[in-house]
């Protein structure tokens, strides 16, 4: 997968979020970006998936672009700001809902990526009872197991405990060894900078060039 | 395939359609049957189940504006459609601000999603209409006097005319009227937010009750309105081609909309 983003620009309600911004980024690499709040980050991920257009520039994906060849990405799994679930259904249930859709995993696959994420599959609480922690590997779980091509995460590691993040750090680090492209946003400048192959700032929604290599 | 995805969409639509909207079937089932309870014991239990319906929905005469006429507004008719379009009403945009967003995201289609919700709509009415026929069915079934039971009285005690060939247009316009509203309260959801959007339908309601006029829609719903109820009313075949025409322009509306819409909470 190779995305490339021209000269995109994002207003909303007359306030720049997004400000010319100018990418490239392939396959098989994390690429971490950096700002703080309100800089455009979640904005940009957005973009990214799909879910809002650009106002001006392009953001082209193997050649085609969103909004005009193709709504979303072709393959995207995403978890951007808080994960919004079904309240009366368990998690597993919630994941079946979305898999059905495509019709491409099985239920084994889907237990499979919950324990992966560190829940269990045969919790049968419904998700309104899920800590805010087991919400967030819910979240990320959603957004892998489809093992999607390019993955957009947004604060993955909030309110995980230890063990959680370094959960979340394994899985990252095997889906960009099976090719994905990922895009991650942390606030832990540590954490993104040990997980990324490169790390973008963003600051008033300019993208800072001069990246920070690893 | 790709119509496998529509479908799984729709199946997803109707089932958390359903569940998140419990409540307010349930609730409007008992209004249903409290509404055909009172209309039967208003009008006496010497009538069978059409005269029943035909009250519900016969509407208001034409308010002619002069001296000391007064106003009014059909107050039970006014109830039963707009409750049947607050149920329609926020599933769609709530779905899109929360859960949607990841079904949006599996299924990579605005357009299907669009027209799944849209389906959605017309099988919501429809059925909450058919729920209206079986409950009268059932109560006047209960009551002994049948479903068709006397409808040689209508003209006096409804001032409709009610025949077995025109009792069709009772069960259809009804249900297109709606159908289109919901279509144009859900297109303007999308466009403004949910509540703008039903104002929109009260609105429109209400002033399809002050005036007797082919282009708003609400008139077709009112059989005290319609050509083959009463004379000189609207010809019915006016209201099919319009609300289908209004239906299909906020289906294919909404299409191009939600193309365009972003999508933040």
């Amino acid at each position: 997968m190779n995305i490339k983003i021209n000269h995109l620009s994002k207003v909303i309600k007359g306030v720049t979020v997004l400000d010319d911004i100018n990418l490239e980024l392939t396959s098989g690499k994390i690429y971490g970006l950096r700002g703080k709040n309100g800089s455009g980050k979640t904005m940009l991920m957005r973009l990214l998936c799909g879910l809002i257009l650009p106002s001006k520039g392009s953001i082209e994906i193997d050649g085609e672009v969103m909004g005009k060849d193709i709504s979303f990405p072709r393959s995207v799994g995403a978890l951007i700001e808080n994960p919004s679930f079904l309240m009366e259904y368990s998690g597993f249930e919630n994941l079946r809902i979305l898999a059905s859709i495509k019709g491409e995993i099985d239920d084994q696959q889907i237990s499979n990526t919950l324990s992966a994420v560190g829940l269990d599959p045969n919790d049968k609480r419904h998700y309104r009872k899920y800590s805010l922690g087991m919400k967030q590997r819910l979240g990320i779980a959603c957004a892998v197991m489809e093992s999607p091509e390019l993955i957009i995460l947004d604060e993955p590691i909030n309110a995980l405990d230890e063990k959680g993040v370094e959960l979340v750090k394994h899985i990252m680090l095997a889906l960009r060894d099976k090719d994905a492209l990922i895009v991650v946003a942390c606030h832990d400048a540590e954490e993104l900078e040990y997980l990324s192959d490169e790390v973008f700032n963003l600051a008033e929604g300019k993208l800072q060039y001069g990246k920070a290599p690893i | 395939m790709r119509n496998n995805k529509f479908m799984r969409l729709f199946h997803y639509d109707m089932i958390i359609g359903f569940r998140q909207n419990w409540l307010k079937l349930l609730a409007g089932l008992f209004l249903l049957i409290f509404i055909c309870g009172v209309t039967m014991v208003y009008l006496g239990e010497n009538h069978g189940g059409v005269m029943y319906l035909a009250d519900i929905l016969k509407g208001a005469q034409e308010y002619i504006a002069a001296g000391s006429s007064e106003f009014t507004l059909p107050v039970v008719w006014l109830i039963l459609h707009l409750y049947i379009l607050f149920i329609v009403c926020t599933f769609p945009m709530n779905d899109l601000k929360g859960f949607g967003k990841n079904i949006l995201l599996f299924c990579a289609d605005r357009k299907k999603w669009w027209y799944s919700k849209c389906l959605w709509i017309v099988t919501t009415v429809t059925g909450f209409i058919l729920v209206l026929w079986i409950v009268m069915l059932a109560l006047s079934g209960l009551s002994g006097n049948g479903f068709l039971g006397k409808v040689a009285g209508a003209d006096e005690l409804l001032g409709l005319n009610i025949n077995t060939h025109n009792i069709a247009y009772m069960f259809l316009l009804p249900l297109v009227v709606l159908i289109a509203l919901g279509l144009v309260q859900s297109l303007l959801s999308l466009v403004t937010n949910p509540v703008l959007g039903y104002m929109a339908s009260i609105v429109l309601l209400c002033a399809s009750v002050y005036w007797k006029t082919p282009w708003l829609i609400g008139n077709y719903s009112m059989l005290l309105r319609l050509s083959p109820f009463t004379h000189g009313g609207i010809p019915v075949w006016s209201g099919l081609i319009l609300c289908s025409i209004v239906g299909v322009v906020c289906w294919l509306g909404g299409a191009v909309v939600i193309k365009k819409h972003d999508i933040i909470n």
